[in-house]
């Protein structure tokens, strides 16, 4: 341990690394990959394990029956169904919003890409709070909503609105870039070939953008999923009939039901981990493309 | 098809970048669109195939009025200077793809499409290399793969941006004289963008010389070389000598050097520049000559010299042919009397009050 603190290399590891002694250098990277590893163990690894050591702690069956409880269940389906309608939406969204700002020029391009930023900056909670104050009923709208006869607050319709909110940057992010650096050239090449604006859009951007979507797109559903702050304004938190599956977690949590609790929480989890696979192999694939 | 440009003026925010261009194109001219990097060639190129509109000016073919149509109803094969080749696709499904959109009624069935898209393949000499996707091809391959697909929807003019910029000096000569051959084949109009002077002449049956945003001069590559109507056109062209020059009684003077073999010229007396080509002077040994040679530089069959001229201190290039060369036996600091055999007198640029500056800088008159 003294001999560490007296070595340069290992108390400055970057120094190390810009050094010409190939030894300390080496002995530096051991030192930060170490680092990283206990890093990761203690607030990546831990935390998942304890989540599914916790889920099964009382045998299998115990976990099966934890997950089919019908609130359990109908917040599984409630949060696939809302995911599945907001997701899309955005997946539109944002290639239409990308296409528009990566290939025409016109007024207000600037403020639309900072715009499109928003949800990323603002607190979800802030974002339920302020479509409780606009489409609540005592909000904005309140008033002309109830003459309608129409209730948003409080059902499936505001998660997916909330949701939309939250997550309706992750498309755009991803394929603007990629879109400004393709340029339009081959949509220029294809309209002189007599290609129309459907058909341009159809077999030649999208296949050009096709793995940038399915990334963004990953990472949106995620998002959308695991949202709690803003849908946990909005939703009202009725048991059994809007709550999501991250709300039913911690209703679980609180009502001391930690087996259930861990049990919901592990489905979570596993959707989570299947995201990152499939994001890990989306990203071989774009990198293996070129 | 003919094609009639009249007056387009064509500019990026503030920025002008078409000033005012008229160009008539007789049905299958080969025309070679020849400026320098920025002159607006590929913009005039772009607003011919309907991806850019002019803020003002008419183009018509066979006197349709071509603005009103969109790209996709005019069938023009355009070959981008990077190819836009799309990467996601075959070689094959490349060239298919003009045919392949079309709607059903006028859609060739599968079979023909394939049969024409072999043709074309083997037209430019691609036919092994169908299922290839474009990033594993070279550059030249690119290419014509990008022509072919230009082809396949039988275009009734071609549009090429730099076609051959991109690719080394070897495979340009070859590819161009291929294209000639192609283009004396299928005789449709082609326009090609270069900055390559030696391409456009060795290729066009007219060349369109660009100046920054305005058409310098057209003509026949012997037109425009032999009389440049420029001081530009003439230095675009390259290796020029400009000696500051007298002009008196139809004689050009010009000190230190001997211009009586240059003809008389129906111009008025004054100041003028003579623009004489290195290979356009001789040089005569002699003691009592005033202009010395400063460098000798062996070149291939030329052999160039730098020689000075008395009084002005001015340095002029000479190019003589090595068996000349040999005759006259030059060394370095000889003297020797400059005979000038033919240059070109431009008036030099009259002060003009300010933005017209940039027009035409005076008329040019070819002596011999
Ligand atoms: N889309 C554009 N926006 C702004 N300026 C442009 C655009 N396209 C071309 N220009 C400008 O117009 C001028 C002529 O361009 P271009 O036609 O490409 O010239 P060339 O092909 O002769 O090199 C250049 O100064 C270029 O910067
Ligand atoms: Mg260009």
């Amino acid at each position: 341990m003294s001999m560490a603190a007296l070595d340069p290399a290992r108390a400055f590891p970057q120094a190390a690394a810009v050094g010409a002694n190939g030894r300390t250098t080496r002995s530096g990277q051991r030192v930060l990959i170490t680092a990283g590893l206990v890093l990761t163990a203690l607030f990546l690894v831990a935390p998942v394990a304890v989540i599914f050591a916790q889920a099964f702690s009382r045998g299998f069956a115990a976990y099966r029956a934890s997950i089919v409880q019908p609130e359990t269940l109908h917040a599984i389906w409630l949060t696939a169904v809302t995911a599945l309608i907001a997701v899309p939406i955005n997946m539109v969204f944002g290639v239409a919003a990308a296409w528009a700002i990566a290939k025409f020029r016109f007024p207000g391009k600037k403020t639309l890409i900072s715009l499109i930023e928003i949800p990323f900056s603002i607190s979800p909670i802030v974002a339920g709070v302020a479509y409780l104050l606009v489409y609540g009923s005592q909000g904005l709208f309140g008033e002309w909503l109830a003459d309608h006869d129409i209730r948003i607050m409080f059902t499936p319709a505001a998660i997916v609105l909330v949701m939309l909110f939250v997550t309706s940057p992750f498309v755009v992010r991803e394929l603007l870039p990629l879109m400004q650096a393709q340029g339009s050239e081959q949509e220029e090449a294809a309209a002189t070939l007599g290609a129309t604006g459907f058909q341009i859009f159809r077999r030649v951007t999208l296949p050009n953008i096709r793995w940038a979507l399915l990334y963004g797109t990953v990472l949106c559903s995620a998002r959308a999923i695991g949202e709690f702050g803003a849908v946990s304004v909005v939703s009202g938190r009725i048991r059994g009939e809007t709550n999501t599956l991250p709300l039913q977690i911690e209703l679980l949590y609180n009502d001391y039901n930690a087996a259930g609790a861990f049990a919901a929480a592990s489905t979570l989890t596993v959707i989570a981990l299947i995201t990152l696979l499939i994001k890990a192999i989306i990203e071989r694939r774009i990198g293996g493309a070129g | 098809m003919s094609i009639e440009i009249r007056n387009i003026f064509k500019q990026f925010g503030t920025t002008p970048v078409l000033k005012g261009v008229d160009l008539s194109i007789a049905d299958g001219e080969l025309i070679a669109l020849l400026g320098a990097s920025g002159s607006g060639k590929t913009t005039l190129l772009r607003i011919l195939a309907g991806l850019d509109w002019p803020q003002s000016g008419e183009v018509f073919v066979d006197d349709t009025d071509w603005l009103r149509l969109n790209p996709q109803e005019r069938q023009i094969g355009f070959v981008f200077q990077h190819y836009a080749l799309f990467p996601h696709m075959s070689v094959f499904e490349n060239v298919a793809f003009g045919l392949s959109i079309r709607p059903r009624e006028t859609r060739p069935a599968k079979a023909d499409i394939a049969r024409r898209v072999v043709e074309l393949l083997d037209l430019v000499q691609m036919g092994a290399y169908g299922s290839r996707y474009p990033a594993q091809l070279s550059g030249g391959q690119r290419q014509r793969v990008a022509l072919a697909r230009a082809l396949a929807i039988q275009p009734k003019m071609l549009l090429l941006d730099e076609p051959f910029g991109a690719l080394d000096a070897r495979i340009r000569k070859d590819l161009r004289r291929w294209l000639r051959g192609l283009h004396e084949r299928l005789g449709m109009t082609t326009i090609f963008v270069t900055h390559d002077q030696e391409e456009a002449f060795e290729l066009a049956d007219r060349v369109v010389v660009m100046g920054e945003g305005v058409i310098e001069q057209i003509g026949t590559p012997d037109d425009i070389y032999e009389q440049p109507a420029s001081p530009f056109v003439a230095r675009f062209l390259g290796g020029v000598n400009e000696l500051p020059a007298e002009l008196h009684a139809g004689h050009v003077h010009v000190a230190g050097a001997d211009t009586s073999r240059v003809g008389r010229l129906a111009l008025g007396d004054g100041q003028a520049m003579l623009f004489v080509r290195p290979h356009e002077i001789d040089l005569v040994p002699d003691a009592t000559g005033t202009a010395v040679i400063k460098d000798i530089v062996p070149s291939g069959a030329l052999i160039r010299y730098e020689v000075a001229l008395p009084q002005t201190d001015k340095v002029i290039e000479v190019e003589l042919a090595r068996e000349a060369a040999r005759d006259r036996t030059l060394t370095r600091g000889d003297a020797v009397r400059v005979n000038i055999l033919r240059g070109r007198v431009f008036h030099p640029p009259k002060r003009q009050p300010l933005a017209s500056a940039s027009g035409r800088a005076g008329q040019a008159a070819r002596t011999h």
